[in-house]
């Protein structure tokens, strides 16, 4: 009954922004019924978020440019109705949920859209309890907004919109800055509220596993054009249109796909879901003598390799008196590729921040080259740990991107003219912008600005580089592109050390991680022997990468696998395949 | 200081803002009129009497009167000795110490000195008295305030909104600091030309963030529905009560008697 009405139609529309010389959206024709939840998709730029700002007026009525067609949501025609009045339609959740935030405690943003409508007292009163259990803020009425961690920030901006009792709730990559269970909640929230409240839910998204598990409805924007649009797993199923429009597929058939294309099996069906392909791959090794070699595994560190950092005891204390680091020792060598993770506000960032200098222990010694922290400076520690910071616009003043890698050369090294317009151009070369050198870095795309910020770095040549959330924000393919430049630069010689929330990438590229909880380090080793330590994850808060999460699947089933990279699984039912093949034999 | 209002409720919490800016205005007009150090260390006292009632932390008026020091000592003594005998109507405050030059210059009078100290005395209760205000009082009593006085709404969110950002504002400027501190930034080196230019790579980054997160931020206010009715919903009011009422009245009739001495000129040196 309820997937009968059409809350929301968007025909023949075509817009372009103001200052744009080619249409953004061309030619949209899209339907949403009332009560489904519907994922949009699609690379970076292809025109998700330009999309969801057409639903509620914003286009045309706050961003200026040429728009053609008619939207209509609950019966209204959006070019007709001012923003706020829609706002009673639909609730629209950016990006950024740090200026979606207007109050300064959470009752007083929570009431902040209601009383704009003129909603009586008893009943903003009556709301402002309701919405904040509804995205699981339960008593958090007094609390200072600004002191929200990310994730309970980004569920303060969805029962800021909620609040106003609209009919479709829509959100722009709510949980590109989550940590994975954060992200789970969130999607948790947002599907309670589409299926318990009725409300229609519209997200854009590049969580491949969100929007298989929650999602009714998936739009495949590709290029402002719908390029798909259907059934989840239908969508999940053809993992070549996903590749190619910049979506990433499920681990798992991603890995099936693999072994079908080499030819080691056939497979009748397409699993998407870790059981299933625990499952079938149970049935094709249960008959077989398992060949688990290390030999084609990734090439461990050389065990020779000479310290390069040392941390003893250090703990750190912020003035508040929060203790954000209790009793860290570790030893980081040279050549090392090293994941740190743990849960937001774990520790990671203070901790990264004691091997340059940025900040210095409360107690205990950081060791740097063999040189204490405490006795030295950030600019001669600058020579050794390079740190491309989590936002590249940070950092970027310069005029131009040659400018602005020239900085950090001429104040670390102190190197400029014939010597520093090498280094730039070896960087620019190594980071593939060599084209790009005169241009002003506001102009490039947010991909290549990250990868400006690791070129202004990798001028400067330290042995360590420290890499914080590579990835965050990006769509898959230049997820991959920046994880490969994070490979060569490895290769090339640095001791690479990245801070992310993605276990999948870490399981693939890292031999060594390390686990933060709550200031405390409660794992370090190899990725093989802390992913399959599955209570230890939790503890942390953290999901196990695919390749564990089948490993583990498989021992249950009396097949002993401990192998955590997707590649390695591979390897093992080659292999084994091959054994049995000549077994036949 | 203004978010860490509605935590505490002490007797000076729960009064209405227009009672305390009363008061406030009160205090500082007698502060005007009656110059004598005696009053104004009573006056002093007492409001250091309200401060502590209202678990205010002495650190913060600590703070602020370290540094308010060298301004206070210069003003004391420039005011000791601009003064000549004939200033004063009284035989002691005529009184001449010292001459500070020859030739009978620059005198420094007893008058002088009671006059420096009335000064600080002055500042100083200007100074504790809007501690005492502002940490007593919830911005948005305020903004109640200026509602009822009929100030545009869109001024009044302004406001609050720019209150809400100051912590996020901080948190950002850390971040680019850290950022350029990382890449051997020089901040504040140098001679003066050179230390503002140190502070580009600062400024640019804030500045062009702040830009964008102005857009976002007008967008976040619109899909809010601001603007979408008149009148807006009030949640919370101020209320004028019967405390009020009554410490109001006291308030007055003490500034009546106060005029009444200064014309009869009393209290004055």
């Amino acid at each position: 009954m309820k997937n009968d009405i059409d809350i929301l139609t968007i025909d023949q529309v075509v817009y372009k922004y103001g200052n744009g010389h080619e249409p953004t959206l061309k030619d949209l024709d899209l339907v949403i019924k009332k009560g489904t939840f519907t994922s949009i998709m699609g690379k970076t730029g292809a025109g998700k978020t330009t999309l969801l700002m057409l639903l509620n007026g914003l286009i045309p009525h706050f961003f200026n440019g040429d728009l053609q067609g008619t939207i209509t949501i609950a019966r209204l025609n959006t070019q007709r109705y001012h923003i706020q009045t829609l706002a009673r339609r639909i609730g629209l959740v950016l990006q950024d949920p740090e200026t979606q935030i207007l109050g300064v405690t959470v009752e007083k943003d929570v009431s902040f859209g209601p009383c704009n409508l003129g909603f009586p007292p008893e009943k903003i009163k009556k709301i402002i309890p309701d919405v904040l259990h509804a995205v699981g803020l339960d008593n958090f009425e007094k609390r200072i907004s600004a002191n929200l961690s990310g994730g309970e920030k980004q569920r303060l901006a969805v029962a800021g919109v909620l609040a106003m009792q609209p009919l479709v709730l829509a959100l722009d990559e709510p949980t590109s800055e989550l940590d994975p269970v954060s992200r789970s909640h969130l999607f948790e929230t947002c599907h309670n509220l589409c299926s318990e409240f009725g409300y229609t839910i519209i997200c854009s998204t590049h969580d491949t596993d969100e929007a298989l598990t929650y999602s009714d409805h998936i739009i495949v924007l590709d290029n402002g054009e719908v390029a798909w649009q259907g059934d989840p797993q239908d969508l999940f199923s053809d993992i070549h249109f996903c590749k190619q429009r910049g979506i990433r597929p499920p681990a798992i058939l991603d890995f099936f796909d693999g072994l079908q294309s080499k030819g080691v099996v056939s497979l009748s069906q397409t699993p998407l879901l870790i059981k299933d392909g625990v499952q079938i791959l149970y049935d094709i090794l249960s008959n077989t003598t398992l060949q688990d070699s290390d030999l084609n595994s990734k090439t461990k560190p050389n065990k020779n390799s000479t310290p390069i950092i040392e941390i003893k005891d250090l703990h750190y204390r912020y003035d508040n008196d929060f203790e954000a680091l209790c009793g860290i020792s570790l030893v980081i060598n040279s050549g090392e590729f090293i994941a740190l993770v743990g849960q937001n506000g774990a520790g990671k960032s203070t901790f990264v921040k004691h091997l340059n200098g940025l900040l210095l222990p409360t107690i205990g010694d950081v060791l740097i080259n063999g040189i204490n922290t405490k006795k030295s400076d950030i600019s001669t520690l600058g020579r050794t740990v390079g740190y491309v910071f989590q936002n590249p616009d940070h950092q970027i003043f310069s005029s131009s991107v040659r400018d602005e890698i020239a900085f950090g050369l001429h104040h670390i090294r102190g190197i400029d003219g014939i010597e520093a317009e090498k280094r730039i151009r070896f960087a620019l070369n190594f980071v593939e912008l060599e084209s790009k050198s005169d241009r002003h870095p506001f102009s490039l795309g947010k991909g290549e600005r990250q990868k400006l910020a690791v070129a202004s770095v990798l001028a400067i040549e330290p042995d360590v580089i420290v890499i914080d959330e590579p990835t965050t924000g990006l769509d898959w393919i230049g997820t991959q592109k920046m994880m490969k430049l994070i490979t060569r630069l490895h290769d090339h010689g640095h001791t690479v050390l990245i801070i992310t929330h993605d276990m999948q990438l870490v399981a693939d590229y890292a031999d060594r991680v390390l686990i933060l909880n709550r200031g405390e380090l409660i794992a370090d080793g190899s990725p093989e022997d802390i992913f399959m330590q599955f209570e230890l994850l939790e503890a942390a808060s953290l999901i196990p990468p695919p390749g564990a999460q089948v490993s583990k699947g498989l021992q249950e089933r009396g097949i002993v696998i401990r192998k955590v990279r997707m590649h390695d699984l591979e390897q093992i039912v080659i292999n084994s395949l091959k054994g049995k093949a000549s077994h036949v034999h | 200081m203004f978010i860490n209002s509605k935590q505490q409720t002490s007797f000076i919490h729960r009064l209405d803002v227009r009672t305390k800016l009363t008061w406030f205005i009160i205090i500082i007009t007698l502060t005007f009129l009656f110059t004598h150090p005696f009053f104004g260390l009573v006056t002093i006292t007492f409001l250091i009497g309200l401060t502590r009632y209202a678990s205010i932390p002495f650190a913060n008026i600590k703070r602020l009167i370290i540094l308010l020091l060298p301004i206070l000592t210069i003003m004391l003594v420039v005011t000791s000795f601009s003064f000549s005998p004939a200033d004063f109507t009284t035989e002691r405050s005529q009184n001449i110490l010292f001459y500070l030059f020859p030739e009978e210059s620059a005198p420094l009078t007893v008058g002088g000195i009671l006059t420096g100290i009335a000064l600080i005395f002055r500042i100083l209760i200007m100074v504790i008295s809007t501690i005492l205000l502002t940490y007593t009082t919830p911005v948005d009593d305020f903004l109640h305030f200026f509602r009822k006085l009929r100030i545009p709404h869109t001024i009044t969110f302004i406001i609050t909104t720019a209150l809400r950002f100051i912590p996020t504002m901080e948190t950002k400027a850390r971040m680019v600091m850290d950022a350029q501190r990382a890449r051997g930034a020089p901040l504040g080196r140098g001679n003066i030309i050179n230390r503002i230019k140190s502070y580009l790579p600062i400024m640019v980054p804030v500045i062009v963030d702040s830009i964008r997160m102005s857009e976002n931020l007008a967008v976040g206010i619109l899909n809010r529905g601001f603007d979408a009715t008149k009148p807006y919903t009030v949640l919370e009011d101020i209320k004028f009560c019967r405390t009020d009422y009554i410490l109001t009245l006291i308030g007055t009739v003490i500034l009546v008697l106060g005029i009444y001495l200064y014309i009869h000129d009393i209290g004055n040196f």
